[in-house]
């Protein structure tokens, strides 16, 4: 796939085309770094390069994205001399308010929503052609780390109706679709009612088991239909390698009091040659994914930065000081969602000295932001 | 047909001759929030009578209505609200809520008597000779939750029955002050107080609330437009009054050389303002007006920079919950959205991101007020003069204009304030709205939204 496309950048203005030449030119030399290669220095100057230059296009592209960064400067980021903490960022619930595009409406490929809270309306991400291939390209790089080149047999724990999206493109469906590129001879493991196609894992299992296979699904679709599930049936498999890669957040299974280690320890125990990966991502920013490393640590990759900001200025905080997590991507071209400050908590663990080898940043995820009481006037008579 | 397991009884109350005192709301869980505990209220139920369960809330309204009402300003009635001040002022559990300690200031015999003077003061009839309008509904807010005790004495001065229905969501302030009532309630000298005055609980979907207008002489509807209009749908008797607190805001005004000249006693002030009920009282100001007469414009931003670092300094030292983690977050949210919809300035709107936060408007309008939820954030209007101030309060939504507070210094500027008063008056058409100093915006008065409570809560 290419990504010297221009095609939908009107083409008579050439201040927005060489804005968005820059960007690509500056995208492309990272594409070829390594995933996790870049320490500190290197990495501000090259993903800050790339990021800021996104910033600029997006300014040009998007009216409501320039109203926003003439109306609010930022001077709490001013305080370091690094260039990615100085790049202004969206909340991320605008993208659940207004539809941001830098694009025209012809340009849109696909339209993402993302799961909102119960209630809340979904955001809607639009994708273009080249946003979209750049979102497949990097995810590969990043999983490939991890996974190796070979397609490897896939379990896919989601019924097959959501993974090809027949009720809509969510952001399970998204995730599905995306990570569905690493594997071969796909098996769902859920029937259309949740409950787990037995005969079909054990077939899974018998055909591929004595090599690696791949097994997908988010954190609470494998621990609440699936760990759960085998745990009561008494069902047990194992693969020479099973790599489980899952995502989605640990919200719905804190109220059960299982964290990390013990829904790693869960997997080991009903399938055989279990590695775990959890990754962190956002559906504003699909692609650049931060996933663990094998000693368990989240990493930034070349692609995209993690921050941390204090909450009650929004200032950024030292390594190992907890606050709200911020995420940079440098993918986003056809909305401005490059500086987005999500509404987790977490904090960063250390930089480019993770024993594992992966230079950059390495953090942990610590649950949502505590709701405040955002009720108006109108809804008083609760 | 709503039942009486429907209503959580929050005050003792009389049901088929026998006292139930169900005091389902317990002190705080981990949360700070307060739950209601239900094998608590099970127990009490199951305990004290099946019989209750038999009974409709038609029946024990229509036993309930039949009580006597109390002469007006009769000494009990203020022999109880006295008590109750001394008891918000004087026990240290209540020091970590201002607006109870408000609230007990208020309550003052000294204070009190003064709010009565000068609701009398205004008309010529003596209002001792009152007669009680009979059963008082009182439907309260959620967001100022404890602003329900204000009404509510003004109709038990009045000698009123009162079932006052008090929002499902709990805080620590609200619990308290319930707590506080019903220990009252249960000491046998103010039992005449407590079988006329009730306090319940309901889910907003139940039919209670349809019952109990049905049998109201009066309704006090707190809350936003919507919820006001759903309990004004319920049918009533052909007298039944009206009394309607709708969604309102509030600006505060300020002049430049104020603000440079006595920057901790402004930020005192407006925080006094702001602090209770999370800015989402209507009579806490949202805007702030700074008249433009003498400062620069760098002098002035660098002043008003000053100003709210100095009340997001008050916000982090809170022993509540405005230091909470969420907060600034909202604020970016806020004024990204404002930016989105081009209802700030277009350029440089940021004044402060904290705790606090404020961002300057071009011009104050109807689509930015209905986007601030409270939460400490000031919308900030610099103009140069007060006739543009009381042009744009004119003209944007003049009708739901409640509280004007003013920053009046004697020795530097007192003809804002006359200029204000003046103003407004000339403009705005209705005499709902109120000038008050800066830093008593949330001070009750009998004269509420252009009702005068202690006439109009009596037979006329």
């Amino acid at each position: 796939m290419s990504f010297d496309s221009t095609d939908n950048i009107a083409s008579e203005d050439p201040a927005k085309k060489a804005a968005y030449e820059a960007y690509l030119q500056g995208f492309q030399s990272l594409l070829e770094t390594a995933p996790f290669s870049l320490s500190k220095f290197a990495k501000d100057k090259l993903l800050g390069a790339v990021i800021k230059d996104l910033h600029e296009y997006h300014t040009t592209q998007c009216l409501a994205f320039k109203h926003i960064h003439q109306a609010i400067e930022f001077s709490s980021n001013s305080q370091n001399d690094l260039l990615l903490p100085s790049i202004p960022m969206l909340a991320v619930r605008l993208f659940k308010q207004h539809e941001l595009s830098s694009i025209e409406s012809e340009a849109i490929f696909k339209v993402l929503s993302s799961s909102g809270t119960s209630g809340q309306t979904p955001a809607r991400i639009l994708l273009d052609r080249d946003t979209s291939a750049r979102q497949s390209k990097v995810l590969v790089n990043i999983m490939q780390t991890i996974l190796g080149k070979q397609r490897l047999p896939m379990l896919v724990i989601d019924s097959e109706s959501v993974a090809r999206g027949r009720a809509g493109f969510s952001a399970r469906t998204a995730g599905i679709q995306g990570l569905s590129f690493f594997g071969r001879k796909h098996t769902y493991a859920l029937n259309e009612d949740m409950i787990p196609n037995w005969q079909a894992i054990e077939a899974f299992f018998a055909a591929h088991g004595k090599g690696p296979v791949l097994i997908f699904g988010f954190t609470f679709m494998i621990w609440q239909y699936l760990i759960k599930q085998a745990k009561q049936d008494k069902r047990q498999f194992a693969a020479e390698k099973a790599l489980i890669i899952h995502s989605g957040g640990w919200k719905k299974l804190e109220a059960e009091k299982v964290d990390n280690a013990t829904f790693k320890k869960a997997c080991e125990s009903m399938i055989a040659g279990s590695q775990v990966h959890n990754f962190y991502g956002m559906a504003e920013q699909v692609g650049s994914i931060f996933i663990e490393c094998p000693l368990g640590h989240l990493h930034a990759p070349n692609m995209a930065e993690v921050l941390i900001r204090r909450p009650h200025n929004l200032s950024l905080a030292e390594h190992g000081e907890t606050g709200i997590i911020e995420v940079l991507s440098a993918l986003p071209s056809s909305y401005p969602g490059h500086a987005i400050l999500t509404e987790d908590m977490g904090r960063i663990l250390g930089e480019d000295d993770c024993p594992c080898g992966w230079k950059g940043k390495y953090f942990e995820v610590l649950g949502r932001i505590p709701k405040v009481e955002v009720r108006g006037c109108s809804d008083t008579h609760g | 047909m709503t039942r009486m397991d429907n209503i959580h009884f929050l005050s003792p109350c009389k049901v088929n001759g026998d006292f139930v005192r169900t005091l389902p709301i317990l002190p705080t869980s981990q949360s700070g929030n307060a739950i209601v505990d239900d094998s608590a209220h099970t127990h009490a139920r199951t305990k004290k009578s099946a019989h209750i369960y038999k009974h409709s809330l038609e029946t024990w309204l229509s036993d309930f209505i039949k009580t006597q009402p109390l002469p007006a300003f009769y000494s009990l009635s203020f022999h109880f609200i006295e008590d109750l001040s001394k008891k918000l002022l004087k026990n240290p559990q209540y020091r970590e809520y201002p607006e109870l300690i408000a609230l007990g200031f208020w309550l003052r015999k000294s204070n009190l008597s003064k709010k009565i003077d000068s609701a009398k003061n205004k008309r010529e009839e003596h209002i001792e000779s009152q007669q009680a309008l009979g059963l008082v509904a009182h439907f309260t807010p959620a967001n100022v939750d404890t602003m329900f005790i204000y009404s509510w004495v003004a109709s038990l001065l009045i000698g009123n029955l009162n079932i006052v229905r008090v929002a499902s969501q709990d805080s620590v302030s609200k619990v308290l002050l319930l707590e506080l009532i019903n220990a009252l309630f249960a000491e046998s000298r103010y039992q005449e107080i407590a079988s006329r005055n009730v306090f319940v609980s309901y889910d907003k979907l139940s039919d209670a609330s349809q019952i109990i207008c049905a049998k109201a002489d009066a309704r006090m509807m707190w809350g936003g437009d919507a919820s006001v209009a759903q309990i004004q749908a319920l049918p009533t008797k052909s007298h039944t009054k009206d009394f309607s607190f709708a969604d309102k805001y509030s600006v505060a005004i300020v002049s430049d050389n104020v603000i440079s000249h006595s920057i901790e006693n402004i930020a005192q002030r407006l925080w006094r303002d702001t602090q209770a009920f999370q800015q989402q009282a209507c009579s806490s100001p949202r805007v702030l007006y700074v008249i433009q007469q003498e400062t620069s414009k760098s002098e002035l931003r660098k002043a008003l920079k000053a100003l709210f670092a100095k009340l997001a300094q008050m916000a982090k030292a809170d022993k509540g919950d405005w230091p909470d983690i969420g907060r600034t977050n909202e604020h970016l949210l806020a004024l990204q959205n404002l930016a989105v919809g081009q209802l700030c300035c277009p350029d440089d709107a940021l004044i402060a991101l904290n705790l606090v936060s404020a961002i300057s408007l071009d011009t104050l309008s109807q689509d930015a007020l209905d986007r601030h939820s409270g939460n400490g954030l000031f919308y900030v209007r610099v103009v140069s003069s007060t006739e543009i101030v009381a042009d744009e309060l004119a003209t944007c939504l003049p009708d739901k204009l409640q509280t004007v507070s003013i920053a009046i210094e004697d020795d530097i500027n007192p003809k804002i304030a006359d200029s204000i008063y003046h103003l407004l008056g000339q403009r705005i058409q209705h005499e709902q709205y109120r000038v008050q100093a800066l830093g008593e915006a949330l001070d009750f008065s009998f004269h509420w939204d252009g009702y005068d409570l202690l006439r109009q809560l009596a037979k006329n």
